[in-house]
């Protein structure tokens, strides 16, 4: 167990560096001077110039930038803001949560969609319902979440008076984006549990347990379901960059606050720091979400897990 | 097929198998219709696709405007056929770009191997970390709002997934038994890569191709609806979809349309991208 913890965080370490490395890199190397980014194109005297750049560190050789910018990171200190000047994690900690309760909100919702509809297409293999899961499913996965987004507020909101369709400040304003993220993302779920399903079932250890007696039920629950579920997890984990993504993009569609729209205002005012920080943020969270998926994987499945420590 | 099955069994593979060139022939027909709209747009069209008129703003689809008119009185229709332009030449360009620039680093490192195959992993494990859409805004931060800067933010963000699955493929392929054959005989390994490895890599490389133009149209669409999609394209399917979103409750038809476009164009990609690893698995195995 330990050794497989240990191994994970290994390989996940460096990843986060060069991540670090590429958003750094591609911000600083590629045109545009920060200084008048900063300055926002005002008239300044040298003098003014010379504070912004000693400021931000700006006379520094870009590797030492570089060095200072991961070391500052790891203290939780991601620079100041190219337009406020102010440190830009106590922006991005005020927004932070929004994002968080949503991307989490729609895991939760594709993980229970994913998991269900996957069962329920496998158990009516064959049938109307099963053709219908798969129907709506290909087409959930195919649309992107500009387009679900309007849709699900037109239906939920307008034409049926269920869910508000913008805002960010309660539960119920939660939904709509969360299903569009979570219909979005359950598809491939779907698919992959009902295809396992129907392949374990035609396994010789499931004509052994009919054999020896095990009821119907428990051969579907306890093993067929259980096999089915170890590669969902791991789909569930690589899902998540997906949902992170996304939701930059469904909090603009359902004008809700968080992430995203610090995001998108950081590109349009050019303001690095910012950008950077949330694309880094982002980023580490989801290789620390799938270094633990990767170690359930190996706590669900004796056989992974007999594979890694031995 | 199974040898034991049952005729039932061989009746309803062979109905899937005329409903899936169904299938098939729909995503053809639309992927063409799509580009006659992107080479010929005035033909198709049948107006301006930027003629403002106020006494038309907002009417609901009709004989005289197919799909509607949105709030400064254009026809949808002919927004549609001009943006289908822009929507092609990312989708396609980008995913060319990316797919090639992928492939060859995926291909070379997995047939190489030793630790050239070690960093192209390394490289794409951190890529990967970075979900299509972020990677793209990166560089769409970093540079001029232009169409051909979008191509490369776009085509950047399509490298992993191809570098991941050409690798695959090639490490694969490296252990066959006919490159062993090639290699005792004494052919250069740019030869090698070139004659054998490279052709048994196409139907992945294709297939993944096939799909990515959905996936980079989609990227692209969502840029445009951020508000950080290239200045100069101006019927734009991504920026009419945002402008319409206003009039969502009842002028539905500026949203919806264009985003029935978007959808088509994945689903025809991955319906063919379906068909191309169906025809190509009976030669893998």
């Amino acid at each position: 167990m330990w050794r497989v913890v240990g191994r994970r965080i290994a390989v996940g370490i460096p990843v986060i560096i060069g991540v670090t490395a590429i958003i750094f890199f591609v911000l600083r190397v590629l045109p545009g001077n920060p200084v008048d980014i900063i300055t926002q194109g005002a008239p300044t005297t040298p003098a003014e110039r010379q504070n912004i750049i000693n400021e931000f560190g700006l006379n520094k050789p870009v590797l030492a930038q570089f060095g200072s910018f991961v070391w500052d990171s790891l203290r939780g200190n991601f620079g100041d803001s190219f337009s406020t000047r102010e440190p830009v994690i106590s922006q991005i900690a005020q927004q932070a949560l929004p994002t968080v309760e949503l991307t989490a909100f729609a895991m939760v919702l594709t993980a229970a969609l994913g998991i269900g509809l996957g069962v329920v297409s496998a158990l009516l293999h064959g049938t109307v319902a099963d053709a219908a899961i798969r129907a709506v499913t290909l087409l959930g996965s195919s649309m992107p979440i500009i387009v679900t987004g309007p849709l699900l507020i037109l239906l939920l909101s307008f034409t049926v008076h269920v869910f508000p369709a913008t805002g960010s400040s309660s539960f119920s304003e939660l939904v709509l984006p969360a299903l569009s993220l979570a219909l979005f993302a359950c598809g491939v779920i779907v698919r992959l549990v009902r295809g396992s399903m129907l392949e374990v079932k035609n396994q010789e250890f499931v004509t052994a347990l009919r054999a020896k007696g095990t009821s119907e039920a428990r051969i579907w629950l306890r093993h067929i379901l259980r096999n089915a579920l170890v590669p969902a997890v791991t789909l569930l984990g690589v899902q998540l960059g997906g949902l992170l993504a996304g939701a930059v993009v469904t909090e603009t569609v359902f004008a809700r606050q968080g992430l995203g729209s610090l995001l998108v205002n950081g590109i349009n005012n050019k303001d690095y720091p910012m950008v950077q920080a949330i694309v880094l943020i982002i980023a580490t969270a989801y290789i620390v979400i799938n270094i633990v998926v990767d170690i359930c994987y190996s706590v669900l499945d004796p056989r992974v897990r007999a594979r890694l420590t031995g | 097929m199974d040898i034991g099955a049952t005729s039932a069994e061989l009746t309803a593979g062979r109905l899937r198998l005329s409903r899936s060139q169904i299938g098939l022939a729909v995503a053809i027909f639309y992927l063409l219709l799509l580009a006659g709209w992107a080479v010929a747009p005035s033909v198709f069209a049948g107006g301006d696709p930027t003629g403002v008129n106020p006494l038309a703003a907002l009417t609901g689809p009709s004989a005289g405007n197919l799909f509607g008119t949105d709030q400064y009185g254009r026809s949808i229709y002919a927004e549609l056929v001009y943006g289908a332009r822009p929507a092609l030449e990312v989708g396609v360009f980008s995913t060319l770009l990316g797919g090639l620039a992928g492939s060859l680093i995926g291909i070379v490192g997995g047939y190489v191997g030793g630790w050239l195959d070690l960093l192209v992993m390394r490289l794409i494990d951190m890529l990967l970390a970075l979900p299509g859409l972020l990677l793209a805004l990166i560089f769409i931060a970093a540079l001029p709002r232009t169409l051909s800067n979008e191509i490369f933010a776009i085509a950047i963000s399509s490298v992993p997934a191809f570098a991941r699955v050409l690798r695959g493929q090639a490490v694969q392929v490296r252990s066959r038994l006919f490159i062993d054959a090639v290699t005792v005989t004494g052919l250069r390994r740019r030869t090698i890569i070139a004659r054998h490895v490279l052709p048994n890599c196409l139907a992945p490389a294709m297939e993944l191709t096939s799909v990515y133009v959905g996936v980079a149209i989609v990227i692209a669409a969502s840029l445009s609806f951020l508000g950080l999609g290239p200045s100069e394209v101006v019927p734009d399917w991504g920026t009419l979809i945002q402008s319409g979103q206003g009039y969502i409750d009842k002028d539905w038809w500026i949203s919806v349309f264009p985003g029935i476009a978007v959808t088509l164009t994945v689903i025809a990609g991955s319906i063919i991208g379906d068909r191309i690893r169906d025809a190509m698995e009976p030669a893998r195995g």
